[in-house]
């Protein structure tokens, strides 16, 4: 039988040479934002060129996450902001109603 | 009528120089709840939030048409909060007079001079605990600004929810939000019963959950503590036989 655990976000981070990625399965609300935010601080720590969230598994984001997400990486070479891979709907659709599609890039 | 982004920055700021903290949570709630409806110029805003059984209640209004829309959302077993609490996702209704998705909520719901709807779910610690809503008496085309002062008002809605529960407020609302987040557990564990059991999406896991729950008129959470202790008991049993 499966058993499914409730309440549980997972926060990921896989790291390659010149890039982090970080792979959120759960939901990203007010509770979970320290969570994610201790992550992008030890990231910071490596300074990787290329910063990827990969959201697929992300099904729901409030306006401080998400917000969070668009400003994360200030070390990153310019041009070259941090990139969402493969938001669910509902991350899409407060990206581009917080206006903060302009600061990342949407990878498919 | 638009919604302003100036009007909205403006309302924010200054319901964050509110001192939540000091305030009884039902006021703060009321103060949400007043500003959202006048930004909005809409007919009516609420605050829905879970009881026990996860039916949505009126935690403050700004209308009494609201207290409709609780009713019959409890009644039919269906409506656009129920859909933006469930899918956790914002719900846009604009006229519910051609709106199919919750046909008897909107028949009763237009009868009782309801017509458009915006829904926001308010999340918290991975689910979902209540829903802002705004309601208008004629047909309303949102905006984009709308949905996102929507979003806006359900973060600081849930910013207040967190000051409540952390806080550890004596209040019945308080009480009936904490209930309603440990009934939720279980829940969600019969729902993992029924998707391991019969291969249900998590949707379908938890109508069945309600019907069952309705049909014999029982609490939600009750039949789910039974569900759960019943697939325990047969797994030990055949722990034993193996």
């Amino acid at each position: 039988m499966t058993w499914l655990c409730p309440g549980l976000i997972t926060i990921e981070v896989e790291r390659a040479p010149g890039t982090a990625t970080v792979v959120v399965t759960g939901e990203l609300d007010l509770v979970t934002m320290p969570l994610l935010a201790d992550q992008l601080a030890l990231i910071s720590r490596d300074q990787p060129e290329r910063l990827v969230f990969d959201l697929a598994g992300t099904s729901f984001i409030d306006c401080g996450s998400a917000r969070l997400i668009a400003g994360a990486g200030r070390w990153l070479p310019a041009g070259r902001p941090p990139v969402i891979r493969r938001p669910s709907r509902c991350v899409r659709r407060v990206l581009e109603l917080t206006g903060l599609s302009a600061c990342c890039e949407i990878e498919e | 009528m638009n919604v302003s982004v100036h009007d909205v920055r403006h309302a924010l700021n200054e319901l964050g120089k509110l001192r939540f903290g000091e305030m009884r949570v039902e006021e703060a709630m009321h103060r949400i709840v007043e500003t959202t409806h006048t930004i909005f110029s809409v007919d009516g805003a609420g605050l829905m939030l879970a009881d026990i059984d996860h039916h949505l209640l009126n935690a403050a209004v700004s209308d009494e048409r609201m207290r409709h829309i609780e009713e019959l959302q409890i009644h039919h077993q269906e409506g656009p909060c129920i859909a933006a609490f469930e899918d956790k996702e914002l719900v846009r209704a604009e006229d519910l007079t051609q709106e199919e998705r919750w046909p008897a909520f909107c028949q009763h719901a237009v009868a009782r001079g309801i017509r458009a709807l915006l829904a926001s779910p308010i999340p918290y610690n991975q689910d979902a605990v209540g829903v802002v809503t705004v309601i208008s008496e004629e047909r309303r085309p949102w905006s984009a600004e709308a949905e996102l002062a929507l979003l806006a008002f359900t973060d600081l809605a849930a910013l207040l929810i967190a000051t409540m529960l952390i806080g550890e407020q004596q209040t019945e609302l308080a009480a009936q939000l904490q209930a309603a987040l440990n009934s939720r557990a279980i829940i969600e564990q019969a729902k993992g019963v029924l998707i391991g059991r019969h291969g249900l999406t998590a949707h379908a896991a938890y109508a069945q959950l309600r019907a069952q729950a309705r049909a014999e008129r029982r609490k939600l959470a009750i039949v789910s503590a039974e569900l759960v202790r019943d697939a325990i008991q047969a797994q030990d049993r055949a722990a034993v036989e193996d």
